[in-house]
């Protein structure tokens, strides 16, 4: 009993979760900003450069302006980084569910990843400020179309899997016979951890960091660390439920299908900064109709080809 | 329910300070205000106190970028009021440094584009066709900015043959890159959507705010002061003076990036026409109480010098209209109807300077608000005796 609460408090603190996490997202963070970096023709951060942001934010000051509402403003970025910590624990690394596995769990995985888009409205709207206030107006707005188009997403794999266990949708390999759905679920991943044709709640030189226009300090530390793991967490999960599994025999043994599992979701990792690096910012009415016309119509599409598929086949 | 969002006066997306406080209604904006004088540094008052030498150097930091065209500007209104005639030599030099410091100032404009729509990838594209541009400028002049190469009577340094052919090169290597930044510009979908239909100058409203440069010529004004008051050598070379029609955000992008084009060949053939000979005339008195005044085409737009000389050698009075002054009004225009994330690109695309425009500004006596004019009640001020405000 002692030695399993222990465990479970190893995994929460340690590993897949709060330690073991912020590192991987952090070097995930460097990598995504030394590519971008790269194709800019620029030299780029050394791999310490975001541990050293994310640390020397931790230890400064915050103000909490005075017209905020208080509780809302100081818990949003905790909600953030707490949620994203949790859903580590239940994204398979590999072939291996390592925590938490159960009925349903895709359920609660998707849930717990739209709370830290969430939480920054709730901090935007508390902090304010108008900038702030627009912001989150903005990502109100790109949370329906994102989460819409990552559920319908994910739903179409669950459906041909015929299960709504993580672990089950990644030893069932149906992930990949759905590649507009896979599709989809990239675009609303670049919209989840607001990188840039989808950084509108943030944009930097129209709304001055938009809804993080009040946060400083150990706030922003939390929400910047959060993000990094979302980053993650986003990335494992479509290795998880799109790219999962080995091609050679021996990958799928632990270690090697661990190594093998990070080794995709530094892939998508590096996919989603070229996209990021080679686009401009969209506008939110644009961003709002390219996920209407692009990635919902194929994640629709997937979703209804799965069906018949299964309706037909089985 | 409207509030305000106050672009400015410290902003990421402005680089100098300035303040437009746009009233929106959701995204979108409904009324825009320009509150410009953040930048004055009363330079017009100083140049009174210095020698007509030294009010070359000072009228070169009115603005770091367009550091040349104030100068050339400057020593041209003296040289026709002392009747000092440039050498050949010396009038295609100052052509040379004038088109290059386009090229340069429009290509650090496209990358600000770039930065203000979210594209830092364009930015640093952009930026780094720029620098071998700069060496150019250190090669020829000793400085990457504020080169100090125009004097009264002609130019400080020459351009040794090493240097024409080393431009000759730089110049060919960003003709080739301007065929990448074009592609973007007129091909990439997202720039496109982004830069398409926005903040739109129609033909008439350009004309009713005087808007000069790439501004007016987006907007399918054919006007160029080198074309239509020609100075240095612009005379002996040919270019074409690019204008589109769409007045938006995109066609001042295009007009710009066509007028790099014509820039580059501008520079080939002056420096293939390079005539022999001195680069600076002797030295004359220059006379009191006489008035001159030049306008050039600064990056910008058009540029006015007004001079009246004093005696003791300084001028009496130096009066500067930098092209962003009657741009920045056409902001009001363009801005309204369009939403917050087209504001800033809107704003960036009449390149604006505030160092440059922050000249005069007129405030009302009784309330304290500030004005902006238009063309017809300026014409009618200046026929009135003083003003009348």
């Amino acid at each position: 009993m002692l030695a399993e609460a222990a465990w479970a408090i190893f995994n929460l603190i340690v590993y897949p979760g709060l330690v073991f996490s912020s590192a991987l997202g952090l070097i995930l963070w460097w990598l995504q900003r030394k590519l971008t970096a790269r194709i800019q023709w620029c030299v780029g951060p050394p791999f310490y450069q975001t541990f050293a942001d994310v640390g020397k934010l931790l230890f400064k000051e915050m103000v909490i302006p005075s017209q905020a509402f208080k509780l809302r403003f100081v818990s949003a970025p905790v909600i953030a980084l707490a949620s994203c910590v949790v859903a580590m624990l239940l994204i398979p690394i590999g072939l291996v569910s390592f925590v938490a596995s159960f009925a349903g769990d895709l359920i609660v995985v998707l849930c717990l990843l739209i709370m830290p888009s969430i939480a920054l409205i709730l901090g935007g709207t508390a902090s304010g400020n108008s900038y702030a206030s627009l912001g989150a107006s903005r990502k109100v707005k790109l949370v329906i179309v994102q989460e819409l188009s990552l559920i319908i997403s994910v739903s179409s794999v669950a459906l041909g899997a015929n299960s709504l266990r993580l672990i089950d949708i990644t030893k069932s390999h149906f992930g990949w016979y759905c590649p507009l759905a896979a599709i989809a679920f990239f675009l609303a991943a670049m919209a989840k951890i607001g990188l840039t044709p989808f950084d509108q709640p943030e944009a930097k030189t129209e709304l001055m960091g938009g809804v993080l226009t009040e946060y400083s300090g150990i706030g922003l530390g939390l929400f910047k660390l959060s993000n990094a793991i979302l980053l993650f967490a986003t990335a494992s999960l479509m290795v998880a439920v799109f790219f999962p599994g080995p091609f050679v025999s021996f990958l799928a043994y632990p270690p090697w299908d661990w190594g093998w599992h990070m080794v995709k979701v530094f892939i998508i990792v590096a996919a989603m900064s070229f996209v990021s690096a080679l686009n401009p910012r969209f506008r939110i009415d644009q961003a709002l109709k390219h996920f209407r016309s692009y990635a919902l119509t194929l994640a629709i599409i997937n979703l209804v080809a799965v069906m018949i598929y299964v309706s037909v086949v089985r | 329910m409207s509030c305000v969002i106050p672009i400015g006066p410290h902003h990421p997306a402005l680089k100098e300070s300035e303040l437009f406080k746009l009233t929106v209604d959701g995204e979108e904006i409904v009324n825009a205000e320009i509150k410009i004088g953040y930048n004055h540094r009363g330079i017009e008052k100083l140049a009174e106190n210095m020698t007509y030498d030294q009010v070359v150097y000072l009228v070169e930091r009115i603005c770091g970028i367009c550091s040349n065209i104030h100068p050339l500007c400057f020593v041209q209104v003296i040289e026709d009021i002392a009747e000092i005639e440039a050498p050949d030599r010396a009038r295609f030099i100052r052509t040379i440094i004038a088109e290059l410091e386009r090229l340069h100032s429009h290509l650090l404009w496209l990358g600000v584009l770039g930065h203000v729509i979210g594209f830092d990838t364009l930015l640093m594209w952009s930026w780094k066709i720029r620098e071998p541009i700069l060496d150019i400028f250190e090669e020829v002049t000793g400085n990457r900015r504020h080169y100090a190469i125009n004097v009264i009577g002609g130019v400080k340094w020459d351009i040794s043959p090493e240097a024409a052919s080393k431009i000759l090169n730089v110049v060919k290597e960003v003709r080739k890159s301007l065929d990448k930044l074009l592609n973007i510009v007129t091909r990439d979908s997202t720039t496109l959507a982004r830069l398409r239909n926005i903040g739109v100058l129609s033909k008439h409203d350009a004309k009713k705010f005087c808007v000069v440069g790439p501004t007016a010529r987006g907007s399918g004004l054919y006007i160029d002061a080198r074309k239509d008051h020609p100075y240095a050598a612009y005379k002996e070379v040919s270019f074409n003076v690019p204008t589109v029609n769409d007045g938006d955000v995109w066609a001042r992008t295009y007009v710009r990036i066509l007028e790099m084009v014509e820039s580059i060949s501008i520079i080939e053939q002056a420096l293939g026409a390079l005539p022999a000979g001195p680069i600076k005339a002797d030295r004359k008195e220059i006379p009191p109480w006489q008035e001159g005044t030049r306008v050039s085409e600064a990056p910008r737009g058009e540029d006015l010098h007004f001079v009246i000389t004093g005696e003791n050698n300084r001028p009496w009075r130096l009066k500067v209209r930098s092209p962003s002054v009657v741009n920045v009004p056409s902001l009001t225009k363009m801005l309204p109807g369009y939403t917050v994330a087209d504001s800033v690109a809107i704003i960036g695309s009449i390149d604006p300077c505030f160092s440059c425009t922050d000249r005069v500004a007129v405030v009302k006596k009784d309330d304290g608000t500030k004005m902006l004019y238009e063309f017809d009640e300026l014409v009618k001020m200046s026929r009135k005796k003083y003003g009348g405000v």
